[in-house]
Formats: C-alpha cells, structure tokens, sequence
C-alpha cells in the first residue's frame, strides 16, 4: 500500500507539472490551432534562465521567479513574431513541422548558452518528508504538486470566465469573423504565446526544483501532447485532467509493470494510453467533438 | 521578376553549398612539410552525454596542439636511425550522438586518410565494427562496453581498442575493496554486506553486472539482492529503494551520474536510510553538481573516479588547469578531464609505438600491430578487459596490460569529492 | 514543359513520363553516370551518396505517405528499425539469404505500418501523427525487450551477399544501393500516374469527396501506409548490411523529424521534391560537420562546447528560411525557375 501511496505522490506531482506544460500547449491551440511542440524547450530554457538569475548572479528567488516568468514571456513573444507569424495561412502541416524544427533550434539555442551541464538550484525548501500512509514523500515534492496546481487553476480559471477567453474562442472559431467582430486577432496570438512561454518557465523551475535542471528537459514536452490528447484538445479542464492522469499512470505502470517486463515501459505507456484513447474516444475526455462537413 | 529572383537566389546559394562540400572536404590541404599522422575522432558534442563528450573533446584538442607546439611526437626511426618528430592532424567532428552522423564522420575522416579512429558513442561504435575492420582502421572506443570490445563469436575485436577499464571492471575492484577494507572496519560480527543495483534500463546502465560479477560477488561473501530499474528521468526512487531497504540491503550501487545519481541519494535521505544505506556510484564525475543536487544527502556516498595525470606537477597540466576552471567553474579539476587525457595519451603512445617499430608513413594495420604487440613495457589496456581479476586496480603485473590512468576511491564528505585511494599507475614512459 | 511544336495526341502520350527523344537520351545518360560515379569519384563522396540514397529511399516512401495521400507520420524511423531488424535477424539467424530477405524486411514493416495505420481510418491529421510518433516509441521499445533483436545489447550481421557475390567494399555497396533506390523511385514514380495514385491525391485533397465518389478510403490509406513502410522497411534492411551491427540507437526520433524535413523541403507531392531534399539536407548535415570544427579553431573563444551548438542552430534555421520563404520547397522553386527560363523574356 505505502509503495502505492509513493508511486501516486510522485506521479501527481510531476503530473502537475504535465499540467501546467498541457495548459500552455491548450491554449496556444485554442487561440490559433497551432500545435507547439517546442513547449519542452521553452520548459528548458526557463529554467535554465531562472538558474542563471538564481545561482550565477545571486538574486534572490523571488527575483529570479519573476525575471525568469519575464523571460519566458518574451520568449513566447519571439517565438509567435519571428517563427509564427509569417506562416499565417499556410497548411497546418507546415506550421507542425515549423514547431518541430523551432524546437531543434532553441535546443541549439540552450547548448549556446548554457553548455550541457546539468544544474541544480539552491535549496530554498525546507528539506524532509512527510509520512504518509507508510510512504515517505518529499516536501518538495508536496509543494511542487500544490504550485504546479495553483498555477494551472489561475490560469484555467482566468482563460474559463474572464471575457478575454471569449476573445479567445472567437479567434480559434474563425479569424476573418473574429476580426469583423473588433477582436485584434494579432494581439491574441502573442498573448496566448507569452502566457504559453511564461507558464512553461515556472513548470521549469519546478521541475528543476525536483529533478536538477539539464538538456533532458526538453523530452517532457513530448510527453505532454499524450496528456493533452487524453483530456481533450480543445479544453482547458481537460489540459490539467490530462497531465495528472498521464503523470500517474506513468508512475504507477513503471512502479507494478516494470518488473515483469524488465523495465522501461515509462518511455511508451502514455502513447500506449493514447493510442488507445484516439482508437476509443478521439476527442478525449472533455474536447469537444468536430463534425466535419464537405 | 521578383519571385524569379528569389527563386534564382535560392539556387545559386545550393550551388554555393555544393561547391563548399567539394572544396573542404579536400581542403585539409596545407601542404604540410613536416610528416604529420592523421587521427579522427568523432563525439557527441551536442545531444545526450554533450556535458562529458564536450569536455573530453576539449582537452584531446589543447593536448594535441600542445603536443604539435613542442615539435610532435618525437621518435627513433628504424629505417634510418635518427631521431624524428611527427605532428599529430587531429580531425574532430561533432556527431550529435546520432549514429548516422557517426558513420558519415568515419567515412568522410576515412577519406582524409587517418590511421587511428576515436569513436565516443557505443552505437556508433557498433555502426563501425565491421567498417573499421574492412578498412583496417584500428577505432578507440571511448566507452567500457562487453558489446564493442568482444566479436559475435567471443574473441576479441582486433580493431577495436579502449584504454579505460570496463564498468565491471571498476564494479570489481569496488567489490574487492568493500569485501576486504570496509567490511572488516563497519560490519559487526555476523552481518553481511547485501548489495543491490538500481539503474536504468538501457545499455549503459546495465553494463555493471555480468554473470562473472555476480560470481565475484558470492566469492567475496557478498549477498546480491538484484537489479531494479528507474526511469531515466524518475524525480524520485523511495519506492525502488524501499524495495531495496525491505531485503535488508546495506549498500546500493548504480552506474549512472546526475541527476540519476542525485535523485537516488535524495530518496535514500528522505526515508531517513543515510547511515544505514551507502551508495556506490561507478562513475563519480561532474561531482560537484550531483553533491549540489543530491544536498545533504549525499553525505557519505562512494565513487570511482577516473583522473588523468591531472595531479603531475607539469605545465601542461597547470595549464589545463585554468583552462577548466575558466569553462566549467562549477568543476573539481581533480576529474573532469581524466578520460580525455587518457584517450589523448594512450593515442600518443600508440602513435610514438607505430612509428617507431614501422617508420612513417604508417597505416592503421601498422598502429593495430604495434598496440597488440605491447612488449610489457608500453602502457595501454588490452582491447580485453578482465573482468575481476583481482588486483586489476593495482596495476601489479605491467605484462598483463596495464591502465595508463590514475583511479581514485572517492567518497562524498562535507560536500565535497574527497579521495580515499588514490592508485597511481605507471606514467607513459617513452618521453 | 514540351518543347515548341511537339503535341500529344492521346491519353498515352499524354500522360508519358519520357515524351521526346532527348527525354529518352537524357535518362539514359543519367543512369550511366550513376552507375560510373565509383570510377571518377573518391571514396568520401561514394559514401555520401550512399547515406543520401537512404535517406531518399525513406523520403520518396514518406512522400507517398505524406505528400499524395496526406497522412502524418513521424515514426518513419521506427519502421526502418523493423526493416533492419528483419533483414539482420533473417540473414544471420534463420539463414535466408539476402535477395529473400530484403522484400520479407520490406514487407514486415509494411505491416507493422498497416497496424498502426488502423486508427488514420478513424482519425486525421494531428491525431494520426500523434499515433505514429507512438509508434516510434512503442516499437524501438518492443525491439529493446527482445531475445531475439538482442535488446539494449544490439546485434551484428554480415554483409549483404547475392549469390557468391559478397557486397563488402564500399562500392559494391553503393551499386546495391543506388540500384534498389533507382529501382524504387521508377516503382513509385509510376504508381502515381495509374488509378490508385489518382485514389491517394484523392483521399489528401478531401476525403470525404473522394468517398462520396466512391474512393475506398480505408483501404487507400491503409496501402499508402503499407507502401509508406515497405519502403522503410527497405531502407532498412539496406542499412543493416551497410553497417552490419545494429542498435535501437540507431533509429531515434529525430531521424523521423529529419524525413519529414526533407520532404518538407524538398516539395511534397512532387517525385523530385524528395530526392533535392535529401541530397540539400544530407549535404547541408556535411557541410555543418566539416565547417563547425574549423570555425571553433579559428575562434578559441568558442570552445569545443560552442561551435557544434551552432550546428543544429544552423540546420533549423535553414529549415525555418526554407518553411517561411519557399514552403513548397525546392521542386517548386525550380519550376518556377525552369518555367520563367523557358518563358524569357516574356513574364509568363
């Protein structure tokens, strides 16, 4: 049981970081149907960036939280100017494989910069663990989980209600439409873009805070577009609901499922559950099911 | 017009890039009046294992040009008898890990003439096997894999060289230690050491252990409780441990470095097992970022390091000294460049064993030859790692083949590597 | 573009692919010059060409797949894993020998493709490249866990051998290869001028069109997949008997992205987007591997570190100019530029 408890602590917290991660790519697609497979760099360069504000020029952590959200900010910003914007209008195959090689670029990009060493913040956690039902589940790892779904609520909540994410539906639905409706479809883009590149910096730090920042990070990415398929593309809800799901599944097949088969199944057990997903129920458990006409 | 512009543009920049790849690979053309031998090597610079490749990479190249700045490798021709010198053409290319890449460098450094090859990645490695032996290319796998170092039918691979020792190598030297100074100082009467492995399931993690190690292991009085697997990416192992600590374990090995490694010390520390559970890791390098990650509860764990002759007192190695410490700040000189130093000595020798009993120019059946025909007196390891020989660490008998690097007993205190052993080896004696 | 005063008068001469004699003339001088490039070119260049054959092998498969029957796929390098691994394990376990063994290679992908193509039946678009970006991972991990294929350990093979003939020299290997790719590309080439080409565009243009008018699409998307992965299957095994020792390593996700790339590039849709693609590309990956080097010793400030970061920098920026500026890639720059070579000095 207390082995059951551990392998589900560790898979909700690195299951709210999918979820921040998922929320990202969810509201990139709702705003302008671009898949971004470069979340998993932006994730690494965030929390690369937050490092440097931390540890190589001493600030103090709140500072660095916020230069480091500032930063990813940006990122996003440049990202949507100089790589998406000019493949407006083109097929939805182009701008996949634009993400694709933009993360092969900010991969090179991190290497420049940064070099290939792994790096660890400095302990600004308490350290220890909390007993909990027999497992012993480290504290980050408790704060890592409450963050990450914090984070993941305000957004949600503010992208769910507030009249900016009407904006936003109206822009997925159709631009010409939205933009004869008054909505500047420009300006949507690059926020949904920066929000994107912000929440992706903050999902680095706590990754970095649990496992120690280094060129793995961009891989995470990857793992996220099974969590955001599971919980349904279109639907922020179902972004968090995702992420959680596929972070504790993962943990709990390599916890029972890797002794019998010898280990490694982590690598693929979420696409097997998406496979599975898109054969049963393509749109997920909260999208919204497309009716395609001719 | 415009678009005709562009488009003509576009082809002419094609026919520029075409031109370039006719002109450079010929290119390595200055015309070079002293005798010179070509070496390629090929490393994953960018990708995976960057960090260590990179730094390898690194002190090969400022070995070499240090080297050809003192006039080359200095020899006694045996056609003529005077004494010559012979600079060394290092190629080097990045191959992102990626195998294809790998080949690609290998035939293209084929083409430039080289007569020694030093290949990084096991996959490449293995890619190159038979390429090498067709083409008579002695390859310096730097890397300890059973897979390279053996042919399909159990022999060893002529052309195929290392000059570290294999993982179960290290692995058991660590064994023998454990089994005859530890125990005896930190073991009641009537308690054994139980020893279990948590790695990941890939090659690399897994090359700890074969089925000699285990037997070595009974030998010693040793228990094995093992292997069990975490991800590669796991933040978090209490529940392998735990696993571990249920069967009464009292020392965890593991062959991979951070944040593996951190992640591993961490989960130890946070079901409150440091003093009762120790950690061996096999490959104690890029120390000081896995006692930041893994904090306190690093206190206490063991580990191998590989150093080089970092420690001689020698410009050289002053040098590569602040070298370091002004690209990887975060680094204790002590390790992080011991294996580029070795691969780029063992090369030197090599190379200075080749000219001397062939004369220049020599081929690379020549340089296979000399390494294979070592008289007791050159110092590399055989392209035959023993495993578990006992005393392999000692460097007791030269004619056995002998490691050209120092190895150090490593333990984490304080936050820091220190040294618990320090093995010197003979140093490379034909200067 | 028929030269001036040369019609067609019927359906066949229509739609031939070698419509005049200096077509004719021309071809045939190409595929000599193929053939004779061993004699006059050294052994680096023979090699890369080499490389580049596999890398159309796998584009022009992919490009039926992708650019005639608009199916995503990014696990291509997955299924050339199955083709090698079948190659390799059939010639040196079972003791096939290689002719047999390279179109049962070819075939087993296919297969392994038709079962992962099942669910572009039920979806399209982002959830099927989705699908085969699992099947990348799915298979490279069955392989790992495998008695057979060797697992994390890798196995080794022998060089491919017809008859008595064993390919062992570089330029045996290049014949065998460059005339299993002319082979392929004639193969396909031709498959997209008879009715299940006109299917596939079909089934990409609009699908539920096309089966409105009667076009089977389950069945035409599953042969674009089985083809799609025959000829990675192909490739494969063609790679397993080039460097005779494999490895799940060997067949990484980036591969597949690179193929992608290349067809991308290159012009999808068209027979010889993939192959420019592929020669742009690989020559592109050389140049940044010879050039890298040189710059970090001409600027010490940069460091072994530095320098080869900037290769995959290069390499996406390319892409990235390529996506932006020219996004029906080469094949279509260069009918334009033909096109407005033949209409000097007219504008069209």
């Amino acid at each position: 049981m207390d082995k059951f408890i551990g392998l589900l602590a560790n898979g909700l917290a690195v299951g709210g970081v999918y979820a921040c991660v998922a929320l990202g790519f969810t509201l990139i697609y709702k705003a302008t149907r671009v898949f971004n497979f470069a979340v998993g760099n932006f994730v690494c360069i965030g929390a690369f960036l937050i490092w440097t504000c931390v540890v190589q020029l001493h600030l103090p952590i709140a500072v660095g939280i916020f230069l480091g959200l500032l930063g990813g900010g940006v990122l996003g910003f440049l990202c949507d100017r100089l790589f998406v914007r000019p493949m407006i209008g083109q097929d939805i195959l182009a701008i996949i494989i634009m993400t694709l090689v933009l993360s092969f670029f900010l991969n090179g990009l991190a290497m420049l910069i940064w070099g290939s060493f792994p790096a660890a913040y400095p302990d600004y956690l308490p350290r220890g663990s909390l007993g909990v039902g027999g497992a012993a589940v480290g504290t980050d790892i408790i704060f890592c989980f409450v963050a990450a779904l914090v984070i993941a609520g305000l957004i949600a909540f503010y992208f769910e209600r507030a009249k900016g994410s009407l904006a936003m539906r109206a822009t997925a639905e159709d631009h010409q439409v939205a933009q004869a409706a008054g909505i500047r479809v420009k300006n949507i883009s690059t926020l949904v873009w920066s929000v994107t590149g912000a929440l992706c910096a903050i999902s680095g730090l706590l990754l970095g805070t649990i496992r120690g920042v280094d060129m793995y990070l961009p891989e995470f990415g990857l793992k996220v577009v099974p969590a955001v398929l599971i919980g349904g593309l279109e639907s922020i809800p179902g972004a968090v609901a995702g992420g959680l799901i596929i972070g504790v599944l993962e943990k709990l097949a390599s916890g029972y499922i890797n002794p019998i088969v010898g280990g490694g199944i982590e690598t693929c057990f979420a696409y097997i559950v998406m496979i599975i997903f898109i054969i049963f129920k393509p749109h997920g458990l909260f999208g919204l099911k497309e009716i395609e006409r001719l | 017009m415009k678009k005709f512009k562009f488009a003509l543009t576009v082809m002419v920049g094609l026919a520029v890039v075409l031109a370039l790849m006719f002109a450079l690979p010929g290119s390595a053309v200055e015309a070079k009046k002293a005798r010179s031998v070509k070496i390629g090597c090929s490393h994953g610079l960018t990708g995976a294992v960057a960090v260590a490749h990179t730094a390898y990479m690194e002190s090969m190249i400022s070995y070499f040009k240090d080297l050809n700045k003192r006039g080359g490798i200095k020899y006694k021709d045996p056609k003529t008898g005077h004494v010559e010198h012979a600079k060394i053409d290092f190629i080097w290319a990045d191959d992102g890990y990626v195998v294809d890449k790998c080949v690609a460098n290998y035939t293209r450094m084929k083409g430039q003439g080289i007569v020694l090859f030093i290949n990084g990645s096991v996959g490449g490695t293995l890619a190159c096997q038979k390429l090498c032996a067709r083409d008579k290319i002695p390859q310096l796998h730097a890397g300890n894999m059973k897979a390279s170092l053996y042919t399909a039918e159990g022999k060893p691979n002529k052309w195929v060289i290392t000059p570290s020792a294999a993982y179960t190598d290290s692995f058991g030297a660590f064994i023998g230690w454990l089994a005859s100074e530890w125990a005896p100082a930190n073991l009641r009467a009537g308690e054994k050491i139980k020893l279990g492995i948590i790695t990941s399931d890939c090659a690399f993690g897994k090359s700890l252990l074969e089925r000699s190690t285990e037997d070595y292991m009974e030998q010693k009085g040793i228990q094995y409780l093992g292997m069990i697997f975490a991800g590669m990416a796991d933040i978090d192992m209490t529940p392998q441990v735990k696993d571990m600590a249920d069967k009464g374990a009292n020392w965890i090995a593991c062959n991979h470095v951070t944040p593996f490694a951190s992640n591993l010390a961490k989960s130890i520390g946070r079901l409150g097992l440091q003093d009762t559970m120790h950690l061996f890791l096999n490959q104690a390098c890029y120390d000081d970022v896995y006692v930041e990650m893994a904090g306190v509860d690093a206190e206490g764990t063991w580990g191998v390091g590989f150093t080089g002759h970092i420690c001689d007192p020698d410009p050289f190695n002053d040098r590569m000294r602040e070298v370091i410490k002004a690209h990887y700040p975060r680094t204790t000189v002590f390790y992080q460049h011991g294996l580029g130093m070795m691969y780029a000595r063992s090369v030197e020798a090599a190379i200075t064993f080749a000219l001397e009993k062939h004369g220049y120019p020599i081929t690379g059946e020549n340089v296979a030859d000399a390494i294979r025909s070592a008289d007791g007196t050159g110092v590399w390891a055989r392209a035959t790692p023993r495993c578990l020989i006992p005393g392999s660490f000692d460097c007791s008998d030269p004619k056995d083949g002998v490691m050209i690097h120092d190895v150090a007993l490593l333990t984490c205190e304080k936050g820091k590597m220190k040294v618990v052993k320090f093995i010197h080896c003979p140093a490379l004696s034909y200067r | 573009m028929l030269p001036c005063g040369t019609y067609s008068c019927n359906y066949s001469e229509d739609m031939a692919v070698l419509r005049t004699r200096s077509h004719w003339v021309l071809l045939i001088a190409f595929l000599v010059l193929l053939a004779t490039v061993p004699m006059f070119a050294g052994y680096q260049w023979e090699n890369f060409i080499t490389l580049v054959c596999f890398f159309v092998i796998n584009a022009v498969g992919l490009n039926i797949l992708l650019g005639y029957t608009g199916q995503v796929a990014l696990g291509q390098a997955a299924f050339m894993a199955v083709g090698a691994y079948t190659s390799g394990i059939l010639t040196a376990k079972v003791g096939i020998p290689f002719m047999v063994a390279l179109p049962l290679a070819g075939l087993l992908a296919g297969a392994a493709g038709i079962i992962f193509g099942l669910p572009s039946v039920r979806v399209k678009g982002f959830y099927l490249a989705l699908v085969t970006l699992g099947a990348q991972f799915i298979i490279i991990y069955i392989i790992e866990h495998l008695e057979i294929t060797g697992g994390t350990d890798g196995m080794t093979c022998d060089f491919a051998s017809i008859g008595g003939l064993v390919l062992d020299t570089p330029t045996k290997i290049y014949w065998l290869v460059m005339a299993v790719t002319v082979i392929l590309v004639f193969l396909a080439m031709n498959l997209m001028r008879t009715r299940v080409g006109r299917a596939f565009i079909a089934v990409r243009d609009n699908d539920i069109a096309a089966e409105v008018l009667g076009v089977n699409i389950a069945r035409y998307k599953l042969l674009a997949f089985f083809i799609g992965c025959f000829y990675s299957g192909i490739a494969g095994a063609l790679w397993a008997h080039y460097t005779t020792s494999l490895h799940p390593s060997q067949f990484p996700l980036h591969n597949g992205i690179m193929y992608l790339g290349i067809i991308v590039v290159g012009g999808m849709g068209t027979m010889f987007g993939p192959i420019a693609g592929a020669i742009v590309m690989r020559g592109l990956d050389e140049v940044v591997m010879i050039a890298f080097p040189k710059l970090a010793e001409a600027l010490p400030s940069l460091g072994a570190n530095m320098a080869p970061a900037l290769g995959p920098m290069a390499f996406g920026l390319v892409f990235i100019l390529f996506l932006i500026f020219e996004p029906r890639g080469i094949a279509h720059g260069w009918r334009r530029l033909k096109s407005s070579i033949e209409n000097w000095p007219f504008a069209y």
